[in-house]
């Protein structure tokens, strides 16, 4: 009697992981695309040859880093770099700087995302925290000032924290905010100074649809993550008590406005999405990305940093462990712990959007705007350009 | 030779700060500049060898009950003598080392050696082994805030402990626009203290790997 033995496991799925990897680079390509676009046609070709100096930089210092890491371990360089996909961390990690860093922070930062966020726990596979989240953590710790004399205006991300602490409360109020930046269309399209990859709500949701179609992406995280923004968001126009605009009620536009600015968008679909990092289980999948967005939210409203998608994706890859091991074992019988945890995470979400909505002082008169708060980054309109020179 | 070894030991295999993990605390807070290493280092080495010594001269006569309140008093004692003395003759020290001269007395370093060493050997090793321990640490410092001061400012300057007018070494070694301020903050504390004790280990390894090798071969 003869038997054959499988070594498991025996259920593959039809993806490879370089395939997966090879749909992801696409997308993001694809918004890199749009932000070449975008500052090709409002700044000029300068700016889009900065973008792509930028984009080489941190390909360049990825691939060094990874070769000489390779070298030192003795593996087979080629068969290292094409399994490590680095490229994908460098592409994430340009996109969410904004196009007036220095190449020189940006490589520094890549050097810190690359060698301290993932090859040094082992490589790719290993690693705890997202590597992009990494890089541009230390840009922010490290290299706040570091900027190249290209000049965009502040964001609105900028503006609406400083001036508005995120919480427009009247129409008039409201249009002063969006006649800056061209209006909702504009700041939905991606029309308007930012990271570079970052902006452009429509493209990136676009390219996130196709690649759940796909399957390289999980629904569950970008869905959940956003449906419960917008959830809180609109507790914290209700409790706050925001007017309508234009008939809309503040239930509708005040979302919508936290979904249009800042990177949520690029978080939800490129960052909280990482396979590495995620927890593996379905509804493991669900409260990280629930937890991600109720520190989000807080992080927005209530701390110091104009933007909170960033530090919430690293917290939560801190507390990936501790989801992974509550939500192990038997999917259907624990599914009494999971809903239990589901009512508590909707609790903490709900506490959390009365807390912000009741302690932020929602801005109601204009002329606080008007009054800038810090004069480095407010109010210069990107209509004048210097001619600048590199 | 044995003495030689321990001596040895204290430097590199079991340094205090990255093989041991011993006195952490003011290892991450005072490594900014070079210069508070230094005088660190002098004042931990000077505390270390006087309190191993007396201690290892009184351990007959200490009950076993209560030694660690006789050896926290001897060293409390010292540090107490070598804070006075920093203030006195090296001001400009006293003042960017602050708290963490005084905090010398629960640093894990000097209650951890006169415990696992000072009570149980002679006069002489216990010396020795103070100097080598607090070498250890010093160079652990000094590597540490070498790193530090040279990533996050690029300026490399060393002054005389007593007399602050006096500068023996300032070079700048890394022009100010390719600085990484992130080293200066206690971030980069821990990221510097952890490569290098990666790196540490990453040696141990290595080196022990060689040996068995060796006594393979020698089979």
């Amino acid at each position: 009697m003869k038997f054959n033995f499988h070594v498991s496991p025996n259920l593959k799925g039809k993806q490879t992981t370089q395939q997966i990897m090879r749909d992801l680079t696409i997308g993001l390509l694809v918004i890199f695309l749009c932000a070449c676009i975008y500052y090709g046609m409002n700044y000029g070709m300068r700016y889009v040859l900065q973008l792509f100096l930028l984009l080489a930089c941190s390909l360049l210092t990825t691939l060094v880093c990874e070769a000489i890491y390779a070298k030192i371990l003795k593996i087979d360089i080629k068969t290292f770099l094409k399994n490590s996909f680095g490229w994908v961390t460098a592409i994430i990690l340009t996109m969410m700087c904004p196009i007036s860093i220095t190449p020189f922070a940006l490589i520094i930062a890549t050097i810190f995302a690359i060698v301290i966020g993932r090859l040094l726990f082992g490589g790719f596979g290993q690693n705890i925290f997202n590597p992009a989240a990494v890089g541009r953590a230390v840009i922010f710790a490290a290299f706040a000032g570091a900027t190249t004399d290209l000049v965009t205006s502040a964001t609105p991300t900028a503006t609406i924290a400083s001036n508005y602490h995120w919480l427009p409360a009247t129409p008039e109020v409201f249009d002063s905010f969006l006649s800056e930046y061209g209006g909702f269309w504009n700041l939905f399209l991606g029309n308007y100074p930012g990271a570079i990859g970052e902006t452009f709500t429509l493209a990136i949701l676009v390219v996130g649809i196709f690649l759940i179609v796909r399957h390289v992406i999980d629904w569950r995280v970008p869905v959940m993550y956003l449906g419960t923004i917008i959830v809180m968001t609109a507790i914290i126009a209700l409790v706050s008590g925001i007017e309508s605009y234009n008939g809309i009620p503040a239930l509708l536009w005040y979302p919508a406005l936290h979904l249009v600015t800042g990177g949520i968008v690029f978080g939800a679909v490129f960052m909280l999405t990482d396979p590495v990092t995620n927890p593996t289980s379905a509804a493991g999948r669900v409260f990280f990305a629930m937890g991600a967005a109720i520190l989000t939210v807080l992080l927005r409203m209530k701390a110091n940093l104009p933007e909170g998608c960033l530090y919430s994706i690293l917290l939560m890859n801190m507390f990936t462990p501790m989801i992974e091991s509550a939500m192990d074992g038997n999917q259907l019988k624990i599914a009494k712990k999971v809903w239990i945890t589901f009512a508590c995470f909707c609790v903490l979400a709900l506490g959390v959007s009365f807390f912000a909505g009741s302690s932020v002082e929602p801005v109601r008169e204009l002329n606080t705007s008007s009054s800038a708060t810090n004069g480095a980054t407010a109010f210069e309109m990107p209509t004048i350009q210097e001619e600048v020179s590199l | 030779m044995n003495r030689f070894e321990n001596f040895k030991a204290g430097l590199i295999k079991d340094n205090p700060v990255f093989g041991l993990y011993l006195g952490i605390c003011s290892t991450l807070a005072i490594t900014t500049t070079v210069n508070n290493a230094i005088g660190m280092g002098a004042a931990v080495i000077m505390v270390l060898v006087l309190s191993n010594m007396i201690i290892s001269a009184i351990r007959k006569i200490v009950p076993d009950d209560i030694r660690i309140p006789v050896f926290i008093v001897i060293i409390a004692t010292l540090v107490k003598i070598i804070q006075m003395l920093i203030e006195a003759y090296a001001p400009a020290l006293n003042t960017s080392l602050g708290v963490f001269i005084p905090l010398i007395v629960v640093n894990c370093i000097i209650l951890g050696r006169a415990e696992a060493f000072a009570s149980k050997h002679g006069v002489l090793d216990s010396a020795l082994d103070g100097i080598g321990m607090g070498l250890g640490y010093t160079v652990a410092v000094i590597a540490m805030s070498f790193i530090r001061e040279v990533l996050s400012t690029g300026i490399l300057n060393i002054v005389n402990p007593f007399n602050d007018a006096q500068v023996w070494l300032n070079v700048t070694l890394i022009p100010a626009d390719y600085t990484i301020p992130l080293f200066n903050s206690p971030v980069g504390a821990f990221i510097t203290f952890a490569l290098l004790a990666a790196a540490l280990s990453a040696y141990k390894t290595h080196a022990d790997k060689k040996a068995e090798a060796k006594a393979k071969e020698v089979k």
